[in-house]
């Protein structure tokens, strides 16, 4: 998944993170999500949420399981203000929300 | 009404294109459960480091819903959206090669949203399971 997401700024501190993020519409992925329509792709946010986790944690995260993940808001790449990922962490529970501006845009509840 | 598709008529159901089509046919639909297939390819956009990453299951089960509802929308298929995920599990990530087979069936419908249970398996190995809920865009 390549191109699809350039972090401007990350803060970790404990058990927790917040990463500014900015979708990338240069991104192949949007060829074919939709062809005329770009879209980001809700698995594409799973994934970058992952890759975030992965690098707050200093491990690769393995996702075993989602509990719960909300999509809230449809998010356009280029349009869209720059991304807030805040992510938190213990044990084997991982939760994560985006925002879009002040809109709630991802609710994510996941085992690691 | 239960029919096949090949590589090129599954683009008669779904809207997503290269590089993120994630099914490479529908081996069966009717309107309440979808079979599908995906050859684990390191091409795939969810391809990383020998393995389809958890990501490309969830967007595999997401796709193979849309190609059910696609079923039922003549012409062009329409834009579809994942409203949420419950219960998403993944035993192992699949690997290159590996051949994904997954079952959706329909648990309920109202308008544009459909909820629905799937399961993915390789060989007979359960590798994935999931509840969602898939919008389309009218």
């Amino acid at each position: 998944m390549h191109g699809y997401f350039r972090i401007i700024s990350e803060n970790i501190q404990g058990q927790q993170a917040v990463f500014h993020i900015e979708l990338l519409p240069s991104c192949p992925v949007y060829a074919g999500h939709f062809p005329g329509n770009p879209i980001a792709p809700g698995a594409c946010n799973i994934e970058m949420v992952r890759q975030c986790a992965s690098i707050a944690l200093q491990r690769e995260v393995r996702i075993a399981g989602i509990r719960l993940c909300k999509f809230m808001k449809l998010l356009r790449p280029g349009t869209s203000e720059p991304l807030t990922l805040q992510l938190s962490w213990q044990d084997d529970t991982l939760s994560a929300a985006v925002m879009s501006g002040t809109d709630m845009a991802i609710q994510l509840k996941m085992n690691i | 009404m239960n029919r096949q598709y090949t590589h090129e008529q599954i683009e008669q159901l779904i809207p997503q294109r290269a590089p993120i089509k994630m099914i490479d046919s529908v081996v069966s639909v009717d309107n309440l459960i979808v079979q599908t297939a995906l050859s684990v390819q390191d091409t795939n956009w969810f391809f990383s480091d020998g393995h389809l990453l958890e990501a490309g299951l969830v967007e595999h089960i997401a796709q193979s819903a849309a190609a059910m509802m696609g079923l039922k929308n003549e012409g062009a298929p329409k834009v579809g959206y994942i409203g949420d995920i419950k219960n998403f599990t993944v035993s192992r990530l699949p690997r290159l090669g590996e051949l994904i087979r997954s079952r959706v069936t329909v648990i309920a419908q109202l308008e544009s949203v459909t909820m629905v249970e799937a399961e993915s398996k390789i060989d007979n190995e359960l590798v994935a399971t999931a509840r969602m809920k898939v919008f389309l865009a009218e």
